[in-house]
This record gives C-alpha cells, structure tokens and sequence, in this order.
C-alpha cells in the first residue's frame, strides 16, 4: 500500500516540474534561472546598491537564502496542499499526509538544483573543497525532517482554519528577517541570541555557514534540539491527519 | 450471483452543519436512516433528484467519509469510486494523465502501463495521445477518462454520472463495455438520470429523495412510483402556485409512497362512483367514461382506445371494455402534447372542457388539504 502512494508521490513530483517547465518558453532551464534570478536580486541590493557586510558577505548572505528559500517555498505550498486538492479529496481515498509529502518532495527536487549550483559557487568563491563539507548531508536530513514536520502539521491544520494561510505567509515572513540571513546573530547580545536560537531555522542557517563557509563541524548539541522540535512536529502532523482523515472531505467545499 | 453480503448499511446516517441566514447552526442530515444491503454481482441503480443525497452515499460506500449515526460494513476487497476526470492535468499528455488518474484510482504503474495500448485503442485517441490535455476538446477528455476509468480492477465498483459521455457512438460502445462489466462478477452502484440506461443495466434501482430510501425494488416498479410521485410534485405545485420544493420538502411528504398512496385514494373520493378513472402509460392520462355528459371526453376515449392499445397489469385491454384500477394517476396533470393534438385543442382550450376542470378542481382540492394538514413547521410553509 505504502509503495502505491510513494509511486504516486514520485510521479507527481515529475509532472509537477514537467508542468512548470511546460509552461515557459525557457522550460527546464527555469530551475537554474530561477534561483540565479532569486540570489542575484540580493546579491545586487546588499552588495552594489547598499555596499554592506564588507569581505565575504555575499557567502554569508547567499548561504541563508539558499537554505532558507527551501524552508519557506516547500511550507508555503505544502500548507495549502490539503485544502486545495480537494477535487482528489473528493474522489479517491488517500491518506492526507500524501498531499504535504509531495509538496515536501517536489520542493526538495527543486531545491536540489539550487544546492548543485551553491555548492559549486562555494569552490569558486573559497578557492577550495573540504571534506567536512560531507557533513551537511546530516544536516540536510534534519531540515528536511523540520519541512516534513512543519508541513504536515500545517497541512493538516489549515483546511479548519483557512485564515491561518494569512497568518503563515506573514510568519514566514517575520522569520525571514529573524533567521539571521542578512547579520549574525552571534555578534547580537546574549539575551536576544538566546530567543532568536530559538528559531530552529536560525540555527540550521548557522550551521550551514559554518560547515560550508568556515569548514568546522557542526555543533551537534544544537542540532539535537531541532531534531527533537522536527520529530515532534512530524508526529502531531501525522496524527492528525490520521484521526481526521476522514472529516477533510466536509471540510473543504 | 451469489449471495455473498458485500455491503451492509444499518441506520446510515450522515449529517453535516450548515450555517443559516441568521447566522445560527443548523444540522443537515443529507443521508437519513439508510438501509440497504447490497450482495455481489448485483448491479444496482441510485436514482434521485439533484441533492437528493446519492453523491454522499457513493461517498460513504467508498469510504471517504465516515457516517454520523448507523454503522456501514463493507466486506469486498476493493472498492472503486469511479471518476472520470480525476486529477487531469491540462499540461500533462493524456499519457501521462493517464498514469496519474490510474496511480490515483489505486492501479500500480506496472498495471497501467500494460494497459496502455488498450486505453489508446477504445479512446480512439491514438497519436493524440502524446498532446497535451489542453489541446483536447471536451468529447476527447470524456473519452480518455472513461477509457482509464474502467480498466480499474475492483470488486465494488461505484460510478457517479457514468453514461452519456462524447459521441453517439463512443456513448453507445460504453454503455456495451458497461454491460460487460455488469455481465462479470463485479458489484456495481451506479447513479443515473437516464431511465433507459438504469432499466438495460441494474436488477435493482434504489430511489433517495431527501437523504432517505423512499423505495427500492425492480427498475419497473421504482421508476413508476418515481415518475408518478414527480408528476404529482409538477401538477400540484403548478396548481396551487407553491414551489416544487415547497411541496417536496412539505412535512407530508416525508414519506413519498405513502403520501401519494393518500394523494392517490383522496383524488379518487373526489369523484362519484359511476366514473371510472383509467390510466395510459403513455398519455398519464385519467378519463370518465361518460361520454354522454362532455364531449371531449367521449373524444378522448374514442381517439385513445382507437389508436393504441392499452396495457394495465400486463394485459392488453380491449377497445371499449370497462377496467377499473386501483388508483388514479397522480400525476396527471400534465398535458401530453400527442393528447392535444389529437383532439386538435390548445392546452388552454382543453383546460377549458369539463372534464379537465373536474380534475383540476379535485386535483386542488386534495392538495390544499395536503399542504394545510402539515404541523407547524417554521420558515414560510408554516405560515400558509
């Protein structure tokens, strides 16, 4: 049964980026322009217009957008998955978690290429390759286990509450200008360092800079707590698709 | 045939809160105390007006949602909701949208590619089979859906509005693959409008109206009681200037067969025991067989027995011969356009004659005292 939906996952996952790339004259090329585009706009206001962060700020700054923009993109789309198939809801029985998980997946694909491309920027940028750089493949599993988690449980919720849509577009927002990808947050007091940590995608940005940018391990004590955060909201967002699974059909209309 | 118990329904009901004018909750019951057992190999028929509750109950069968009140057993292996165009996606090839509606309907990938050439061969859609969806006109997105849909393998088989898809030929080649699916072993539901369709394909024909079962049985039988209980509805409501919905929904009609079995026996107290109503399958027509008091109606009698022949409990009826029947056609009151110009009059000429007056007037008679007999209920028909 199990196999049945993750087919289904994986060949929606192929017909949505086939039908993106349908629709533009560019087609496949979209998943490299796209994100070049997304970068370069910040690349232009903070480091030619506004001329900040001096030596190795744009490093800084596109290593958090790029880890970031897989974050916001994927739960913003996958906490609208539930409600807006409800012509599937209706028809055909699956298990809700289905919906967020191909959003989930197809984000992921999507991000893969925006990954490609960072780390061969990095090489350049560095002028080297490091082999701690292997160890953000453990922190891409955490991340992806916080999206999967969030996702679910946002999925789940949503099509109750359909406000909460506006609510989660503008979290998303105010999280972005608090995940510390355009300062450090080491260098703010320790007061506020401390709620900012908080933020699990804080953390993970910092991480990644400094595996990627400083080549050290990651602190692996602070990933614990994201682990544990993610696996939380992977459990709550499972269970709760399961116990309603049922009521979404009356729900959505 | 066997006698296999696939589904089992006990007290089904299902409900959902629907918020009012006034902003109140209310609580709607679109499936009510729904009985019914359905055995395998049966192909059985849902019949109903629009909102007359059969989308929920293929619903319910298919388990996308759970009843409310009553339990639903279902005992088959697979159940299938068929739909025909689900999840097509007007950028994706039909091939491809045909792997993903299967994928959808529970095939794996392995059976739908193998039936791949099948589904290009009875859509009839072969090379354009590699366009984009959006290319296709409605007949051809109606016969790829169809085409992917009855490749499913299920043991219940439940189709929403299956029929009467693309052209007069495509229609009639999937009305012959219908019956070669209710031919096999598989236990199919099917909701339908077409009379002809449900009496060629079901054994057995369920009518809902209002979320409960008014009557179920042999296509013959329900459909008679259908179609008479909706002239009824039509004649009454275009006689005493209420709403169909109105009467439908009226307190007294709760119980469809029973209210018209009374609507039935009060029409026919309204008239003295010398007439003699009698009832044409084709006309619904109800005569006196006076002749001698209204022309027209010696006119009716002579026009109608002279050109068809008349058949009342599976018997023929001679010209002339006297039959009674049990009740009067409910429903009568709409004007058969054969009947009209036959005695060469207008409707409005006709509603003129005696004998119509006489039925109008009964027909008013019996209503009112329908519509006024209803305890208080509110909203306007508690005011009337």
């Amino acid at each position: 049964m199990y196999r049945q939906y993750f087919e289904l996952i994986r060949y929606r996952v192929f017909v949505d980026l086939k039908s993106e790339s349908a629709q533009a004259y560019l087609g496949m090329l979209w998943w490299v322009l796209e994100p070049l585009l997304y970068l370069g706009a910040f690349y232009l206001i903070f480091e030619v217009f506004l001329q900040r962060g001096g030596e190795g700020f744009v490093g800084f700054l596109l290593c958090g957008l790029v880890f970031w923009r897989w974050f916001d993109a994927t739960i913003k789309r996958a906490s609208a998955s539930i409600q807006n198939s409800i012509g599937i809801i209706n028809q055909a029985y699956l298990p809700k978690w289905v919906f967020p998980a191909t959003e989930v997946a197809s984000g992921t694909a999507r991000f893969v290429f925006v990954l490609a491309l960072f780390l061969l920027f990095c090489v350049f940028y560095l002028g080297q390759v490091s082999s701690v750089w292997l160890s953000i493949s453990f922190l891409l599993l955490v991340q992806l286990l916080l999206i999967c988690g969030v996702s679910f449980t946002l999925a789940a919720i949503v099509p109750f509450f359909p406000d909460l849509r506006k609510i989660i577009d503008n979290t998303m927002m105010l999280l972005f200008y608090m995940s510390g990808i355009f300062f450090d947050i080491d260098k703010l007091n320790d007061e506020l360092k401390f709620w900012l940590f908080l933020n699990p995608m804080a953390v993970l940005i910092q991480q990644y800079r400094m595996v990627l940018l400083q080549q050290e391990l990651p602190a692996w004590q602070a990933l614990m707590y994201i682990l544990f955060l993610s696996l939380v909201f992977f459990v709550v967002g499972l269970v709760i698709c399961h116990k309603l699974d049922k009521r979404y059909v009356r729900v959505i209309n | 045939m066997s006698d296999q118990l696939l589904i089992r329904m006990q007290n089904a009901g299902l409900k959902y809160n629907m918020k009012t004018a006034a902003g109140k909750r209310r609580e709607h019951w679109v499936l009510n105390s729904i009985d019914l057992d359905i055995f395998r190999g049966q192909t059985v028929g849902l019949i109903g007006r629009n909102g007359a509750g059969k989308s929920s109950m293929l619903r319910v069968l298919a388990g996308l949602i759970d009843v409310d009140r009553g339990v639903v057993e279902n005992h088959a292996a697979r159940t299938v909701l068929l739909s025909f165009q689900l999840g097509f996606n007007n950028l994706l090839t039909g091939h491809e949208n045909a792997i993903y509606m299967g994928l959808l309907l529970g095939m794996t990938r392995w059976e739908i590619e193998s039936k791949l050439d099948e589904i290009a061969r009875f859509s009839e859609l072969g090379e354009a089979l590699e366009q984009p969806l959006g290319k296709y006109s409605s007949g051809m997105r109606a016969r790829l859906g169809f085409s992917i849909a009855i490749q499913v393998d299920a043991d219940i088989i439940l189709i929403d509005e299956a029929l009467g898809v693309g052209d007069h030929a495509f229609r009639e080649k999937s009305v012959a693959v219908m019956k070669d699916l209710i031919k096999s072993d598989k236990t199919i539901l099917f909701v339908s409008h077409d009379q002809q369709h449900v009496k060629e394909l079901c054994d057995r024909v369920v009518w809902l109206e209002n979320g409960r079962i008014v009557d179920e049985g042999t296509p013959d039988s329900v459909f008679e009681h259908y179609y008479e209980y909706d002239h009824a509805v039509v004649s009454l409501a275009a006689n005493l200037g209420v709403t169909e919905a109105e009467v439908r929904s009226h307190p007294n009609s709760a119980v469809p067969l029973d209210w018209l079995r009374k609507f039935r026996g009060n029409l026919k107290s309204q008239w003295n025991e010398e007439d003699e109503i009698y009832r044409s399958r084709k006309m619904f027509g109800l005569r006196i067989y006076r002749p001698a008091r209204t022309v027209v109606c010696s006119q009716i009698v002579d026009e109608e027995c002279g050109a068809c022949t008349w058949v009342e409990n599976r018997r023929q009826i001679a010209r002339g011969e006297r039959v009674e029947i049990e009740a009067c056609h409910a429903g009568y009151v709409k004007f058969s356009e054969s009947l009209l110009s036959r005695l060469n009059l207008t409707e409005a000429q006709y509603r003129e004659t005696e004998l119509c007056q006489r039925i109008l007037d009964s027909l008013v008679r019996v209503g009112k005292s329908h519509m006024a007999r209803a305890p208080r209920i509110s909203g306007p028909l508690g005011d009337r």
